[in-house]
């Protein structure tokens, strides 16, 4: 619930405007809906007192009649408008949302502490901003103007008979605390509880699916469908009796409406007999009260959200705070040195680096010391599982090792400045990382002010020219899904083509040619080799073929990294695929 | 905000089903979901009707308590007139609540286990239907089809157990309601049978153009979700280019789009729930006025022979606010309906994908099992397979009985896989046979036959659970110490200090934390444990491996050649190399080199 409040708070700083005007607009109509069944009760009341009166002319009725008109109107319009706002207000709340947890995921990948990259832990938060989108409207609209308007209409009740008014008021007060305590710890655990049901279900579900050809062969295919129908059970049992609670919490908010009306008449009544009320007034408060839970009711309609919601709230929270830290973090490194590479200078440089993905696991580097002269050619090569790609992220700043120093261009990496560092290294490698947009956009990530010219040539520098050209679209080919679908060595090349646009000084390759065939490896290698010439460059690689044109080969092994000798021993190329 | 862009698009639709007697029917086509739908749930539709009978119940004994109301207040005003109680009005008032409760509460329960039911059904019978079918039968992805499972079949609850209920009540609750206030007022009556269809129409058409406006806006709603996503996915690219703050302010700038042009197509479908609150708030004032003047005696009309009183008047003025709040519910549910109709669409795209071949268990169920040989010859005839029209294997012949190392060479996509698929028993052959020591391999129970085979596939499963639990899928009697041998044997064994706990230690979801090369290998360990198989078979073992392990997973192969007859499917030339037999696949047709063949390719 803190989380939601906080996140509330947020958005009204951000939109003050849509959310405050969101809030009156929202009261309005709210108002107009009780004033109108109150003054028509009473009206009626109050014209039976005048027919009584055998034809008095005490009672003016245009007034009365007007005012009807008036809340009529105000309730019409008032909703319309309402609405509009509100939901103008929260889709620039989610937009807002949306890059906060974006700038937030980004932070953790940052400081290493993006646990889950998996697709369906992406999604997950993807979802949980969707959530969040009824946070204004279903949470905070409802339960404000319930809470304003009850406590007006106490006050203006208060003047014609303060018991009725009190009965009134603690009605509705019990009536909201049952939501709240709905919408509280119980409902929480539950809502917690459906979730694990359902990942559990998620994960029985894809294991059978992904394994069944596995588990046909090695058995188990009936204990993993047991093990998924009970999963089915247990998520059908949570699902039943969260919807069995939602149910009932509104069934006893409508009861509670009508408790209200009964008791609030009867408190009425018995101030008329007092003689403490007129009786024009008691029809007056038996509206107001037959209104006042329709409040109560649209609250209720989305009490069942509140628990998914604060869920959801809870973990966009804490990304949105460290996206926060970690903007504080790059400022902190903003005036960093620049990176000066001149011959003979060493363009990069490690001491004593040890990394290991977790606390408890063996660590992957274990005093690893690397130095790239500005200029030259190096390959690393390893068993497969040894660190290279480790390697390769830790020198790009996309893990952070536990020990050792890393210089990039003299500057200390862990000072020097995020666009600094950016502009002088980057890596292009086995993850290839399309955009779902169009060719140029997909480019236009690594320089946004690139010039089509400029796009044209990277993609002729990287080989690709010919497939854009044959494109109808051009430069503006849709990618991705439902576009133009690139091979494994068309994605390499594209994204050699984004990291020549950026032109930087040191260039990491991240096992440039795994997973492609041999004639597209080598076409991949011919453009990396034309695009690197005379830069610092990086390889990390087990094929032989990537060797070719390098300075030095080292060998990283147990964690170090050793240099081998040129020309490479038999030994050596026995490791690496020659294909 | 999904719903409410659901709402716009179908909000054509909930009107005319909203008062379906009121709107004259329209030959509208039913997507497949829908027809579906209406199928799946059919037999808890009698539960369903009996709980909405019962809230029903509820909602229609406003009448009696508005009634007490009304006559207590006008009571108290004029004492010559009908008269009631005030104490005695509260606690009927008070009696009449709690019995509505009770009713409401019974009824939501009977509908939302109907609903649980339903869904329960569906789920048991997709899981089945995907542990019947062929493993090589073709799907979606497993996230997709697990999101099916989870997410879409669970909207179907809602759909049944609160969205029905509404709809089931929504002639009967109003139409009882106007009975009532007729019996004090005709006028007032018609004035409120004239409104409430007025609604639906009103919102029929405001939904048509709502409908039509969205379709204009269809490319620029593109999906937003789907757009963060997208630049999640990519991260590492736009964290290596410096691109996060110009992601983050795209993303901010497309959610102003979106904004933007939703709210076009929202203006005009707000309008719906307009009507409603314009019908809903002029009735109310019209009875007010109406009743007002009445009873001023300026008016008189509208009711039977004697003038209006109080009680008649406020017992209208409580009953027409009711009048409406059923239409408020049917639009506040509504989008159960679309999110359950959907799910409806997706559930069934995936039916149609289940059910495109044969069936996996078919062959051999009923016959009577033969026991399978401790050993024999696996002989394959003429074998023809044909697959989504296309010819895979046009005639392959192949026997083998000794323990050696075989290789079928040739190009991908040539039907090295099919053939496999074939051996194991997940695809089924046109023409041909394939028989293990002279019998069909159907007599021999599909399942026992493929439990009798150790397979190594191109890209292994691993479960969620410890290495024990995962090797021991291949031999459950085996102790740690051939545990941790077969992961000697298979070169792997390094795993053990690798993972935190050995054997108890866990591996995570598809063998999450392990290099493709350390899950080939694993499951090699896992082939390797299946002492009684008769056969070992092997599909690119050493694709994407580098020459030291691809080296090692080719000894280890070997090594278990020496035991039993290993098929490898590949065309790395190590593998070649070290082979007792050598096969290419070629147009469908298996040709054997000789041994001079071999050696000059």
């Amino acid at each position: 619930m803190r989380s939601s409040l906080r996140i509330i708070w947020l958005l009204q700083k951000e939109e003050p405007l849509a959310f405050w005007g969101g809030l009156v607009l929202a009261f309005l109509p709210a108002a107009a809906g009780i004033a109108l069944l109150a003054v028509s009760g009473y009206f009626i009341t109050a014209t039976a007192l005048a027919g009584l009166s055998a034809g008095a002319v005490a009672f003016n009725t245009s007034s009365a009649a007007g005012s009807i008109r008036l809340y009529a109107c105000m309730r019409i319009f008032g909703r319309y408008a309402e609405r509009v706002i509100t939901h103008d207000a929260t889709f620039r709340f989610l937009a807002n949302l949306r890059s906060g947890v974006f700038r937030g995921l980004v932070a953790r990948a940052d400081n290493g502490t993006l646990s889950q990259r998996s697709a369906t832990a992406l999604s997950r938060v993807v979802s949980d901003v969707d959530q969040l989108d009824g946070l204004f409207l279903r949470l905070v609209v409802p339960l404000a103007s319930a809470a304003i308007i009850t406590g007006l209409t106490l006050v203006i009740l208060w003047q014609y008979s303060p018991m009725a008014s009190i009965a009134l008021g603690a009605v509705q007060a019990a009536g909201l605390t049952i939501l709240a305590k709905s919408g509280g710890h119980r409902k929480k655990a539950q809502a917690r509880k459906l979730n694990a049901a359902r990942d559990a279900l998620r994960v029985r579900v894809s294991d059978l699916v992904r394994g069944r050809r596995d588990l046909s062969v090695f058995g188990g295919l009936e204990q993993q469908r047991a093990a998924a129908l009970k999963a089915v059970d247990q998520l059908d049992e949570m699902q039943e009796q969260s919807e069995l609670t939602d149910m009932r919490n509104q069934a006893v908010i409508s009861t509670m409406s009508q408790v209200m009306i009964a008791v609030t008449f009867l408190f009425a009544a018995y101030a008329y007999q007092q003689g403490q009320m007129e009786l024009k007034h008691i029809a007056l408060f038996a509206f107001v009260a037959m209104a006042l839970p329709e409040l109560l009711i649209s609250v209720a309609n989305s009490a069942g959200s509140w628990s998914k919601m604060s869920g959801a709230a809870d973990r966009v929270r804490s990304l949105l705070s460290v996206g926060q830290d970690n903007e504080a973090l790059h400022n902190a490194r903003r005036n960093s040195e620049t990176p000066a590479f001149e011959n003979g200078s060493n363009a990069l440089l490690l001491k004593d680096i040890g990394f290991a993905y977790t606390p408890k696991a063996a660590p992957i580097l274990n005093g690893m010391d690397l130095r790239l002269p500005t200029g030259s050619r190096t390959v690393v090569i390893g068993p497969s599982g040894s660190g290279k790609s480790t390697l390769a992220a830790i020198v790009a700043r996309l893990q952070t090792p536990q020990n050792g120093t890393i210089q990039i261009g003299g500057v200390d990496l862990a000072e020097l400045a995020e666009d600094k560092l950016r502009a002088t290294l980057t890596v292009v490698g086995q993850r290839t990382q399309i955009f779902h947009s169009t060719i140029a956009e997909n480019l236009r990530v690594a320089r946004e002010e690139a010039t089509d010219s400029e796009l044209w040539e990277a993609l002729a520098h990287a080989g690709l020219k010919e497939l854009v050209e044959s494109r109808n679209e051009k430069l503006e080919t849709r990618l991705g899904e439902g576009g133009l679908g690139l091979s494994g060595g068309e994605g390499r090349r594209l994204a050699l083509a984004r990291a020549y646009l950026r032109d930087p000084e040191i260039w990491i390759a991240d096992e440039l040619t795994e997973g492609l065939d041999h004639a597209t490896a080598d076409t991949v290698l011919v453009s990396f080799r034309a695009m690197t010439r005379g830069k610092t460059v990086l390889m990390v690689s087990h094929r032989a073929s990537e060797l070719e044109g390098a300075d030095r080969v080292l060998v990283l092994e147990q964690g170090k990294l050793s240099e081998v000798e040129m020309p490479l021993s038999q030994e050596i190329k026995d490791r690496l695929r020659d294909d | 905000m999904t719903e409410n862009l659901a709402d716009v698009t179908e909000l054509s639709d909930t009107q005319i089903a909203a008062e379906g007697t009121a709107t004259k029917k329209r030959g509208r086509k039913k997507s497949a979901g829908q027809i579906w739908l209406q199928e799946a749930v059919r037999p808890e539709m009698k539960l369903v009707k009996r709980g909405a009978m019962l809230q029903g119940l509820s909602e229609i004994m406003w009448i009696p308590q508005a009634a007490l109301l009304a006559l207590a207040i006008a009571g108290l005003i004029d004492p010559h007139g009908p008269g009631l109680d005030p104490f005695y009005a509260a606690a009927s008032t008070l009696f009449l609540a709690v019995i509505r409760h009770v009713l409401r509460v019974k009824g939501g329960e009977i509908a939302v286990r109907a609903a649980s039911k339903a869904r329960h059904r569906l789920e048991i019978s997709l899981l089945s239907n995907l542990t019947d079918l062929s493993p090589a039968h073709e799907l979606p992805a497993s996230g997709k089809i697990a999101s099916i499972a989870v997410e879409h079949i669970q909207a179907i609850g809602p759909y049944l157990g609160r969205f029905l209920p509404i709809q089931a009540r929504l002639s009967l609750v109003p139409l009882a309601l106007v009975s009532s206030v007729a019996y004090v007022s005709w006028f007032a009556a018609l004035c409120l049978l004239v409104f409430g269809p007025l609604v639906p129409v009103f919102m029929a058409i405001v939904g048509i153009r709502a409908k039509k406006a969205s379709e204009r806006q269809l490319g620029v709603l593109a999906d937003m979700s789907g757009f963060l996503l997208d630049r999640l996915r990519g991260m590492e690219t736009l964290r290596l280019f410096g691109a996060v703050k110009r992601s983050e302010d795209d993303i901010r700038k497309l959610g102003g789009e979106f904004r933007l042009s939703t709210m076009r197509v929202l203006r005009i479908a707000f309008l719906s729930s307009t009507a409603l609150e314009l019908f809903s708030a002029a009735a109310i004032a019209i009875t007010a006025i109406y009743v007002g003047f009445s009873l001023l005696g300026d008016w008189a009309f509208g009711a039977y022979g004697s003038p209006l009183t109080l009680a008649g008047g406020l017992f209208m003025l409580m009953i027409v606010p009711e009048y409406f709040s059923p239409l408020r519910a049917f639009a506040a549910a509504y989008h159960d309906r679309a999110a359950g109709i959907a799910a409806a669409d997706h559930i069934v795209e995936l039916q149609k994908q289940l059910e495109s071949d044969s069936k996996h268990e078919v062959v051999g169920a009923d016959i009577d099992v033969v026991p399978l040989p401790v050993s024999g010859a696996l002989t394959i005839k003429n074998l023809r397979v044909t697959r989504g029209g296309r010819t895979i294997l046009s005639d392959v012949s192949l026997s083998i009985s000794e323990p050696e190392l075989i290789v079928i060479k040739g190009p991908s996509g040539t039907g090295k896989s099919s053939l496999m698929d074939c051996i194991l028993g997940f695809l089924p052959a046109e023409l041909g046979q394939i028989s293990y020591g002279g019998l069909p391999l159907s007599s021999y129970g599909l399942t026992n036959w493929q439990q009798s085979i150790s397979v190594l596939s191109q890209n292994p499963e691993l479960f969620h659970g410890t290495l024990r639990a995962n090797l021991r899928r291949a031999d459950k009697s085996a102790d740690d110490a051939q545990l941790t041998e077969a992961l000697k044997l298979a070169a792997v064994d390094e795993l053990l200090c690798k993972i935190p706990n050995g054997l108890s230690g866990p591996i995570g979801e598809d063998g999450k934390g392990l290099s493709l090369g350390e899950r080939r290998r694993f499951a090699l360990a896992r082939a390797a444990l299946r002492k009684d198989a008769r056969l070992i078979i092997a599909d690119e073992p050493t694709a994407d491996l580098d020459g030291a392990t691809a080296q090692k997973v080719v000894t280890a192969l070997k090594t278990l050649a020496h035991n039993k007859p290993v098929l490898v499917a590949t065309h790395d030339p190590r593998v070649v190399s070290s082979a007792d037999r050598v096969l290419t696949l070629k147009e469908g047709v298996l040709v054997e080199l000789s041994e001079r063949e071999g050696e000059q390719q």
